[in-house]
């Protein structure tokens, strides 16, 4: 039954579905040299969305994230093969940026991106130098989404440079990866006074007792659902979710409640 | 349909961690029961960070008090030149007598050298008896040592877990394709269609449900094994029955 305190849970249980709709703010897609995934096309993706009551997803294809020359193009495709379900964030590379071109990409194109993604620990590169200035400028002025890779202990994308590039950029909304993974705490208590700033749960669910955790100190306002897919199954997190001692209020908050508000503003 | 859980553990640390414990075996059957789970294989932390006597005697006398039918003791053992736990020869009838069903090593917390003189003798017992050896990653047995222990032992009845936050299937694949009796603990596999396409590789018979508990949340494999695209008769396999079958298979006596 998962959690016999939850009325979500049990219908849950009970029917094999989720009785609610989920919105995926975290995810990837395609072959990984270190990993083999049993899927990963974008139609698998989608079929396991449509299993799973999972109404839209946020992605950046493995492709870009490890091609900063020819991987992009795949998160294009992707999404123009479904464009209901999926929205893509560019890839920021930086080592090898343009930012007149990658913003000129984004603002051109909004059927396609809903942000850029940065991963400063797989860059080797602080996350809040100020090279990456002109993105942040382009995402505070219309409001898309800055997906941060965030990782305990990182110096280039831990919770301080979180906080600087909040502090510089206080109408960004930046959604924090892995939520710190390891320093949560710390992590949201360094960030939680910028309001734009949420909190995402892909790793999360290796660790018990964290989610709650989180919640307690963000509030489940501030939380948006991810999976990683296909790194991790979407009934992983969902299971997490269902089975975590918080409120099914909280839960729906965390499913859709929160990316509602959040994919309402972007006019999608 | 009986859920069983292949990797449950309880006992109180000092280790700072404020997350992931579950101090008393209380508490670990309230949580079964909030989540559903009716028994599995539990282990008793105590005996890595106590004294391996302590935490099995412990566990023990928590197995018989439950008087849960589906709940079993996992103990830990260690190779017999110092005589702390039960000789080969010996321990089957005690762990009988004392609700265990599997064992599992820990060379790493234990501090010994894991060889064929260490656990030769011993693992030969399990493999014959087809008593269930638990090698985890999580407890100090690396996968160039499991791919060892089972080139040496390819009948050893084992269940394998790999607790790699990555995907795994590059390290489990092989060991469930090449021994026949090997079980893959599922509670690391937390991929996209990762059981439904071991399912379709080698069979659900080679799988059982596990959760990690308390390290992890019985919810998230309880979701991904209700929900996985195989036949109702695999799910139960997976669920419960492989892991009765491996039971009952073990000879005790």
């Amino acid at each position: 039954m998962i959690n016999n305190k939850s009325r979500i849970a049990a219908e849950f249980w009970e029917t094999g579905k989720l009785p609610c709709y989920i919105r995926d703010f975290h995810a990837h897609m395609d072959e990984h040299a270190q990993i083999y995934f049993p899927f990963s096309s974008a139609e698998d993706m989608v079929a396991d969305m449509d299993r799973n009551n999972v109404r839209s997803l946020f992605f950046c294809g493995h492709f870009a994230l490890d091609d900063p020359l020819y991987g992009e193009k795949y998160n294009v495709d992707a999404v123009r093969k479904f464009p209901d379900r999926l929205r893509a964030y560019h890839i920021i590379h930086s080592r090898c940026l343009n930012p007149v071109k990658e913003i000129d990409e984004v603002d051109k194109n909004p059927d396609i991106y809903v942000g850029f993604k940065l991963l400063g620990d797989y860059n080797y590169f602080p996350v809040d130098s100020a090279i990456h200035d002109p993105y942040y400028d382009y995402l505070s002025q219309t409001g898309k989404l800055l997906l941060l890779h965030t990782w305990g202990g990182s110096g280039y994308d831990g919770y301080e440079q979180v906080y600087n590039i909040a502090k510089r950029f206080p109408a960004l909304r930046i959604i924090c990866g892995h939520s710190f993974f390891g320093t949560h705490k710390e992590g949201i208590e360094r960030t939680r006074q910028f309001p734009n700033i949420y909190y995402e749960l892909t790793a999360v669910p290796i660790m018990r007792g964290v989610l709650e955790e989180i919640v307690n100190l963000a509030g489940s306002e501030r939380v948006l659902f991810g999976t990683d897919l296909p790194w991790f199954s979407t009934m992983h997190g969902v299971g997490m979710v269902l089975g975590a001692d918080i409120t099914d209020d909280d839960r729906l908050n965390i499913f859709h409640r929160n990316g509602d508000k959040l994919i309402q503003s972007l006019n999608i | 349909m009986i859920i069983l859980d292949c990797n449950l553990n309880f006992g109180a640390t000092n280790n700072g961690n404020p997350y992931s414990n579950c101090d008393t075996f209380e508490d670990l059957c309230a949580e079964m029961k909030r989540s559903g789970i009716d028994g599995g294989l539990v282990r008793c932390t105590y005996s890595d960070t106590v004294g391996v006597n302590y935490g099995n005697n412990f566990l023990a006398e928590k197995i018989k008090e439950s008087g849960n039918r589906y709940l079993f003791g996992v103990w830990a053992v260690l190779p017999p030149f110092t005589d702390e736990t039960p000789p080969p020869d010996k321990l089957p009838s005690l762990m009988k007598s004392n609700g265990i069903a599997a064992v599992y090593i820990n060379p790493a917390t234990h501090r010994y050298v894991p060889s064929e003189l260490t656990l030769g003798e011993m693992f030969g017992v399990f493999e014959q008896r087809k008593i269930p050896v638990i090698l985890n990653t999580d407890r100090g047995v690396g996968m160039d040592l499991i791919y060892k222990i089972l080139s040496r032992f390819p009948e050893l009845t084992a269940i394998v877990g790999d607790s790699d936050c990555w995907p795994n299937a590059r390290r489990l694949y092989p060991l469930a394709y090449r021994y026949k009796n090997v079980r893959l603990d599922l509670s690391y596999v937390m991929d996209a269609g990762g059981i439904e396409d071991m399912v379709s590789r080698f069979g659900a018979e080679k799988l059982l449900f596990g959760t990690a508990f308390p390290n992890r949340y019985t919810g998230s494999m309880l979701a991904v094994t209700r929900t996985a695209c195989i036949s109702e008769e695999d799910r139960e396999k997976i669920f419960s029955l492989n892991l009765i079958r491996l039971i009952e298979e073990a000879d005790l006596s």
